[in-house]
């Protein structure tokens, strides 16, 4: 954890010191101020499903939101008897983006999001069956909300198409057996208009 | 280039974050129940037995406590050493070649330490396990004991752990003896 927060600390700065000064003149992909994305990484390693809207407000803002949806079939299979203790289910995260970078071609950025997720969590319960206690772990759902923050760079290729990496982490606030931290990490491939 | 060196400081970190974040919340089930003098030491002039046998329904303070129910697992083990003392008056291990065992009650998985198994038995009611094993030459040993008995196999279900006492040996587990 203390890894993680350190690497995360490490790449918001570095975020804060990647500002570009080239072009002068106004990108033709300013005026685009819609785009949508698809999460490639996940999609890959966990056959989860996350599409991406984001409208851009102004050269530095934009809002967004992305939903994560689905898991690998194996993953949801092996939940029940493997060693992990949650299981995301579905995440809906609204976002807000500030652009650290004056080139809209490819740019930093910081994000603070909100993660509204939901899914399943393991607890050990013990039961009596008349004559002896025994326990066995039973499988409830949650739903939680996260706040958090990420940073990302972004580029794109013939003023329209966008690879956009994103990474960071938040924390679920309401629900004790949520997980405790909410992993936000995306390598989104998708379209400007 | 520059570009790429960008991408590269973003998309591998998020690869290998990917794994590492999703496994955070790694879940143990698992159990701990205390039960003392589970397992005992016996020593002849020829040989040394180590005995477990305690009750699939562990008594507990209130209610009996099921451990196949909870463990799904017709096993548990635990583990200790054979020694021998060596001739510069150090404590070795003995290897496999260097005693004989008669398994009289569950099994033995012998590795760095001897794993004893104890095995349910067919009315399903009691763990047990007991072995003698005899050293090959004469000289000074010590056994030594882990006060830990864990369920084998349990990956489906909650592995259960017994602390117990050990009887038959000193207070840090262990009990030296002659071979003659």
């Amino acid at each position: 954890m203390k890894k993680i927060s350190f690497l995360f600390c490490f790449f918001l700065a570095l975020g804060s010191f990647a500002q570009t000064n080239s072009d002068s003149i106004v990108s033709p992909i300013v005026a685009k101020k819609n785009e949508v994305k698809i999460d490639a990484l996940n999609l890959i390693s966990n056959g989860r499903l996350g599409i991406s809207y984001e409208r851009f407000l102004n050269t530095d803002f934009s809002v967004g939101i992305t939903g994560m949806f689905l898991n690998k079939s194996s993953k949801k299979d092996d939940f029940a008897t493997d060693d992990t203790r949650t299981l995301i289910d579905y995440q809906v995260i609204p976002y807000v983006r500030y652009a650290l970078s004056k080139s809209a071609v490819n740019l930093y950025y910081v994000e603070a999001f909100s993660s509204i997720n939901g899914g399943q969590y393991k607890e050990l319960v013990t039961l009596n069956n008349g004559s002896a206690d025994y326990v066995v772990t039973s499988v409830k759902d949650y739903n939680d909300v996260a706040l958090g923050a990420s940073v990302g760079y972004k580029f794109y290729i013939k003023e329209s198409f966008v690879v956009d990496v994103t990474i960071g982490m938040g924390k679920n606030l309401f629900h004790a057996d949520s997980p405790k931290t909410i992993s936000r990490l995306g390598i989104n491939l998708g379209y400007r208009f | 280039m520059k570009k790429y060196i960008y991408i590269l400081t973003l998309v591998i970190p998020a690869i290998l974050f990917t794994s590492c974040t999703e496994s955070d919340d790694e879940f143990f089930a698992s159990k701990i129940v205390t039960a003392n003098n589970l397992i005992d030491v016996n020593t002849t002039a020829n040989d040394v037995t180590v005995s477990c046998n305690f009750a699939r329904l562990l008594p507990q303070d209130t209610n009996p406590f099921d451990l196949y129910l909870t463990s799904t697992s017709e096993e548990f083990f635990f583990n200790y050493t054979l020694e021998k003392k060596n001739a510069s008056g150090n404590w070795e291990i003995v290897p496999e070649s260097g005693y004989s065992k008669n398994e009289v009650l569950g099994t033995n998985q012998i590795g760095e330490f001897i794993s004893a198994i104890c095995q349910l038995d067919v009315l399903e009611t009691n763990y047990q396990y007991e072995t003698t094993i005899t050293p090959s030459t004469p000289g000074d040993y010590r056994i030594r004991l882990d006060n830990e008995i864990v369920s084998l196999g349990s990956k489906d279900a909650v592995t259960v752990t017994i602390r117990t006492t050990v009887t038959g040996v000193d207070a840090s587990n262990s009990l030296e003896f002659t071979i003659l």
